[in-house]
């Protein structure tokens, strides 16, 4: 009798499930919309993939594009870029992925685009992020976002941990280069 | 001068005329007064002393022909083994009618023992029209009228044939009525089948013809026991005796005496015996077999002529000469003595066990068998009944003072006792090698030199490069008894060349892995040996009563599909050259296999039960019961693995699986249908899905896009089958609905014939599919047509895009993957697909289309031509491949739709006893398994050849893919592809060469664009890359 009722209950799911609605159309959306609620204080930070698994992240299941990346990197919305940064980072983990992912993370800390009681902790994932690019990634190197200027990121990646706050860590200091300019090196 | 010619001439004459004599048949009679039945050849009393007898050796099967074999060989052979039989007393030995008249001839005229000739009648398939039909139907006229035929022409080969001594009418077809399949099951009790009267008939008709043909020996049935005798004696009247195969023990009672009342013909045991081993005890028992051997022919001799009893019995013959290490699971374990005991009954009390099996099916030899040499020439050891029966069969039945007195004192006399140390120190000086618990079975060894060299326009460059590899393997076989055997091969390195063409091999496994940072090239630096030692493969068997349990790592198994696996839920695994290539570790697991009571259980566990499987258990239920079979089996992932060798292996996420299947057998047709519930883990997981639309579509793509979610409904599946297996013509009909989740697995089951296209065996499509098998002589002509079509099609690739006026943000779309996706489009692609094969082969008894085909096929020529074409309208998913360092990443996008076709033949020609050619031609368009989109169309001719002990391999392939995975993958082609190895050995080479060897290898190639490792001439676009190798190498083996 149990077993009657068991596959009673089954087919009914059965033919529930086969009758509910289709799925969803898909049509574009704003990134205005996209909100920055701390998910998990290691996404970004190589080599964690939480990122992958965070509800908000627009990417989740499909990465921005080649182009597209460096596009919704200059629209401004920091929190779009954060999340198609570290996306990336997952995907293809180099230096210029991460050097962004910190670099959007200060953003949003410094212009306050996260909640007032999540500012702490995203400063602390930028200095992370940040330091990652020292500690994983030493030999990277990157342009700017129009592509021009070819730039070691080891420095920028120093200097920002320096503007959060933080201390860089592993034994980096700046140094003064043949050209004058501060450089960091490890000792 | 004079008396010399004429002494001449009177030799001659004499010669002539004793030759005259010698040619004629024997006159076998069988006698019957008051006294009883006896039988007796060219006049004089014959008691059948006789042994079923054939040479089989160790790793062999049925399918090995003793007289396929050099006239030398079968000479050793026979001299051999009936000088032996003659001295124990033998006078005749039973065998199938294959064996050439004039080795009958020989074995008489030099040994003096007389062959019974058998006629199989059907009993393991015939040949009707040109098609080999396994399921006899003995009512069916064409079945009929072919075994007649061809009994006739048998009777028709041996009439004339001195030696020939009894003709015998097929091997227990009764108890074919019942069994399921050719191995030894249970004995029925009854004899009820109504298919019986169609069975007798027909032994009728053939007694009837043998007579008319041969008038000068008797004719009597191999039944199994005499079941049926009502009929027998009804349909059969022209026997001269009855015999059957029994298996009452010790004694058969009643049978004698039924025997004369219901027939009123003599009885000839056809089989009978003991086996060697005790069941309960768990180790061979030859003293209870010489024990039961020594009563049943002390009752032989009392029911035999002028004894006062029933006087009907005129001998018989033992089961067996020697033992038969391929008869349980008839194509595996070949090599192994198995204990497995088979099927049971209580006439056998001394390891009866109610509730278990005690007939141990390989062990009925009276002698046990030694391991072949290198040419597969064996020696047997007499065990204890050998000795006790000779003492025995002293004693002539027919002499005028044979009383039933005189018998009785004569077999109570003989103390097998006396007879014990015979074995005992035969079998411990043949196995002297092998006594112990563990022991060295086998030290493989394999040196190789190689040097290559390439041009400019290659990666490798000019210089040449030199190469040595030097690999040991050493196999170890433990044998602590109470059914528990293993076996473990060991793998040294100690040089790895890292020069060659083809540099991804077994023994580049111990090479310290260097993976390239993202985006950097691979380093052609030399690596160190850095894992000298590996264990190249183990298995465990471990047989109790109720169960087997067997142990594998990366020794083979096989699928489930002839037991119920409808869907292929667990597939075989046996990969050949690829799991060395590749370093695969798989699999590694337990099967467990219920007996007795829990028959028809199997349960499978293990981290990689197959190559890329998940951690998993599966448990299956398999049942007959009379016309119908079901099966239910589950598979529940465990453990996510991670990682991978090569494409071709790729773990997917965790699964649970669950499938039914029923099937019914009736008259010519058997229907099959069956369910599958897979992929719940699955339900709710989202994934997107494209649909055409003309209207307003998703970035002007065509598309409209659909985020969606996997549903209950989405996980089940379902497939029906109808076969004919009819005369002349065989065919089949299937249908499928498989649910976008409802994942099952390649089906490895062999259905009618040698078909090159399937349905694949993913979820996520329906499909329609038929074709039928048909002879004309001998050609098989098999057409299939097949259409499936996914339920949800695959994803085309669409870029995303951002609009920095709306702020607007577009996803991309992409072709789902296994590895990031709940379901793809990948083989369940949709397919509109014909497939002709065509086969020549006059020997279909030998059937051609398995995988060991190339050296078993035994016909002067065979060839098949396979034609396929696949129309393939929309494309498919992304498929995904593998990095240096194990982890696995999907393609961005898959070829488009392209129709692609192949044609195939394939040819083994066997001009001579010692020579094989083996021949595949190949052309056909391909596509990449990756994301190119570059069709390509290739041709190959493959050519191997053996010459005695010279063996000889080579492969011409142009606009080919190179031979590993990766190069499909990456759709990476030779203009031109050539390897040639030749080598000589010891003893003949097997299909894979192994053995003690040397031999010269070479392999030459030209690049171009599409070539892995090829450097572009700036100066010279159309300059081709060139490599060559050349190597020579030493195989060393036991």
């Amino acid at each position: 009798m149990k077993l009657a009722q068991n596959i009673t209950g089954l087919l009914v799911l059965l033919v529930l499930s086969a009758c509910s609605e289709p799925g969803d159309f898909v049509y574009g959306s704003s990134f205005s919309d996209v909100p920055f609620v701390v998910f998990d204080k290691e996404a970004g930070i190589h080599p964690s993939k939480a990122v992958l698994d965070d509800p908000n992240n627009p990417f989740a299941r499909v990465s921005s594009g080649e182009t597209t990346k460096w596009d919704i990197h200059n629209s401004g919305n920091r929190v779009a870029a954060f999340y198609s940064w570290a996306t990336w980072l997952v995907v293809q983990p180099t230096g210029e992925h991460q050097y962004y992912v910190a670099v959007s993370l200060h953003q949003i800390w410094s212009q306050g685009k996260a909640r007032p009681e999540d500012l702490d902790t995203v400063r602390e994932m930028a200095i992370g992020a940040y330091q990652s690019v020292l500690d994983n990634f030493p030999d990277a190197a990157s342009y700017d976002s129009k592509g021009k200027t070819f730039f070691e990121l080891v420095t920028s990646a120093f200097n920002g941990i320096i503007e959060l706050g933080g201390t860089p860590t592993g034994g980096w200091v700046l140094v003064q280069g043949p050209d004058g300019n501060l450089k960091a090196v490890r000792q | 001068m004079m008396n010399r010619y004429l002494l001449t001439v009177l030799l001659l004459v004499s010669v002539s005329s004793f030759e005259v004599v010698w040619a004629q048949p024997n006159e076998v009679v069988v006698f019957h007064d008051d006294r009883g039945w006896k039988l007796q050849v060219d006049g004089k009393d014959f008691m059948v002393f006789g042994m079923n007898w054939g040479y089989i050796p160790i790793g062999e099967n049925y399918s090995y022909s003793l007289w396929d074999q050099s006239d030398a060989f079968i000479m050793q052979v026979l001299d051999n083994e009936m000088a032996m039989m003659r001295d124990m007393g033998v006078n005749a030995i039973r065998l199938f009618s294959d064996i050439p008249p004039r080795w009958v001839e020989y074995i008489y005229e030099k040994y003096g023992i007389m062959s019974a000739v058998n006629h199989l009648m059907g009993r393991y398939g015939f040949e009707i029209n040109g098609v080999f039909v396994p399921n006899t139907d003995y009512g069916d006229p064409a079945t009929r009228k072919a075994i007649l035929d061809d009994l006739r022409a048998t009777v028709e080969r041996y009439v004339d044939t001195r030696g020939v001594l009894i003709y015998l009418l097929g091997n227990e077809n009764n108890y074919g009525l019942a069994w399921t399949g050719f191995e030894i099951q249970d004995l029925p009790e009854g004899a009820s089948d109504p298919r019986a009267e169609h069975l007798y008939s027909l032994m009728g008709e053939a007694a009837t013809l043998i007579k008319s043909l041969d008038d000068k020996r008797p004719v009597a049935l191999a039944n199994g026991d005499i079941h049926y005798l009502d009929i027998i004696a009804r349909t059969c009247k022209d026997i001269d005796a009855m015999g059957g195969n029994v298996y009452r023990g010790v004694s058969s009672g009643d049978l004698f005496e039924r025997v004369r009342k219901e027939l009123n013909v003599p009885f000839i045991y056809t089989e009978f015996g003991a086996d060697a081993y005790d069941a309960r005890l768990e180790k061979e028992d030859d003293v209870s077999q010489a024990w039961y051997l020594l009563g049943q022919w002390r009752e032989i001799y009392e029911q035999s002529y002028g004894k006062g009893k029933a006087s009907t019995s005129i001998g018989g013959f033992i089961f067996q000469w020697a033992d038969g290490w391929w008869k349980f699971r008839q194509e595996e374990n070949l090599d192994v003595h198995d204990t497995n005991a088979s099927w049971v009954t209580a006439a056998y009390p001394h390891d009866y066990v109610e509730g278990r099996n005690n007939m141990n099916e390989e062990w009925w030899g009276i002698a046990a068998k030694n391991w072949p040499d290198e040419n597969k020439f064996a020696t047997v050891t007499p065990r204890t009944a050998y000795y006790v029966l000779r003492e025995a069969f002293a004693l002539d039945p027919y002499a005028p003072t044979t009383t039933a007195e005189r018998v009785a004192q004569h077999f109570g006399s003989i103390r097998i006792a006396d007879h014990i140390h015979h074995y005992a120190t035969g079998r411990a000086l043949s196995e002297v090698e092998r006594l112990g618990v563990v022991r060295v079975s086998d030290i493989r060894m394999r040196y190789e030199s190689s040097v290559s060299s390439g041009n400019a326009q290659t990666e490798r460059g000019e210089k040449q490069l030199l190469g040595h590899t030097e690999s040991f393997w050493t196999d170890f076989e433990i044998n602590p008894g109470l059914g528990v055997s293993a076996r473990l091969s060991l793998h040294g390195v100690g040089a790895v060349a890292q020069n060659r063409l083809d540099n991804i091999f077994y023994e580049t496994r111990a090479l310290e892995v260097v993976v390239p940072e993202p985006g950097e090239a691979p380093s052609r630096a030399a690596r160190k040996v850095a894992d000298r030692f590996a264990i190249y493969a183990a298995d465990l068997t471990i047989e109790q009563p109720g169960f087997t349990l067997n142990g594998f790592f990366r020794t083979g198994h096989f699928h489930w599909g002839y037991e119920g696996d409808f869907f292929g839920l667990y597939p075989e695994a046996n990969y050949g050259p690829n799991l060395d290539i590749y370093n695969g570790q798989a699999p590694i697991g337990f099967e467990f296999t219920g007996k007795g009571e829990m028959n028809g259980l199997k349960l499978a566990i293990g981290p990689e039960l197959w190559w890329g499987a998940n951690a998993a258990v599966l448990v299956k239920y398999y049942r007959t019961s009379g016309k119908w079979r079901y099966a239910f089996i589950h598979h529940e992932d465990i453990v996510e693995a991670s990682g991978a060798q090569t494409s071709f292996a790729v773990p997917e996420p965790l699964n649970r699986r669950s499938s039914f299947y029923f099937g019914y057998d009736t008259g010519s047709f058997t229907l099959e249908f069956g369910g599958i519930f897979s992929g719940s883990p699955k339900v709710g997981d989202p994934f997107t899905w494209v649909e055409k639309t003309d209207g307003s579509s998703y970035l002007d793509s065509g598309y409209a896009i659909i985020d969606d979610e996997v549903r209950l409904s989405d996980t089940f599946g379902g497939r029906a089958r109808i076969i004919y297996n009819g005369t002349p013509m065989r065919w089949y009909a299937q249908g499928s609905l498989m649910g976008p989740v409802a994942d099952g697995g390649y089906d490895y089951a062999t259905l009618l014939t040698g078909w090159s296209i399937k349905e694949s065996g993913r979820g996520n499509h329906w499909a329609l599919s038929t074709g039928f098998s048909t002879r004309a002589g001998f050609f098989e002509i098999a057409p299939q047509f097949l259409y499936q079509k996914p339920i949800i099609p695959a994803n085309p690739k669409i870029d995303d895009f951002y609009n920095r006026i709306t702020g607007i943000y577009y996803p991309a779309v992409r072709p789902r993957s296994i590895i990031d996706d709940p379901f793809v489009v990948g083989d369940n692609r949709e397919i509109i697909a014909g497939e002709l094969l065509i086969v020549y082969d006059p020997t279909p008894g030998t059937w051609f289309h398995t995988w060991d085909r190339d050296i078993k096929e035994n016909a002067g020529f065979v060839a098949a031509l396979d034609i396929w074409y696949r129309h393939q309208p929309e494309q498919r998913d992304a498929n995904t491949f593998t990095l240096g360092d194990g982890s696995i990443a999907a393609f961005g996008a898959a070829p488009p739709a392209e129709d692609v076709w192949e044609v195939k033949l394939h040819t083994v020609h066997n001009p001579s006893r010692d020579t094989r050619v083996v021949t595949t031609l190949l052309v056909g368009e391909g596509q990449s398994r990756g994301e190119d989109s570059r069709l390509i169309r290739r041709y190959g001719i493959d050519m191997s050849m053996w010459w005695r002990t010279f063996h000889a391999r080579t492969k011409l392939h142009f606009d080919d893919w190179g031979p590993y995975d990766f190069h499909r993958d990456f759709n990476l082609t030779y203009p031109i592809q050539w390897y040639l190895d030749a080598s000589y050995g010891l003893a003949p080479a097997g299909l894979e060469g192994l053995g003690t060897r040397f031999g010269v290898r070479a392999q030459f190639r030209t690049l171009d664009e599409n070539s892995s490792e090829f450097v572009p001439d700036p100066t010279r676009s159309t300059r081709r890359g060139r490599e060559l190798e050349i190597g020579i190498y030493v195989n060393v083996g036991l």
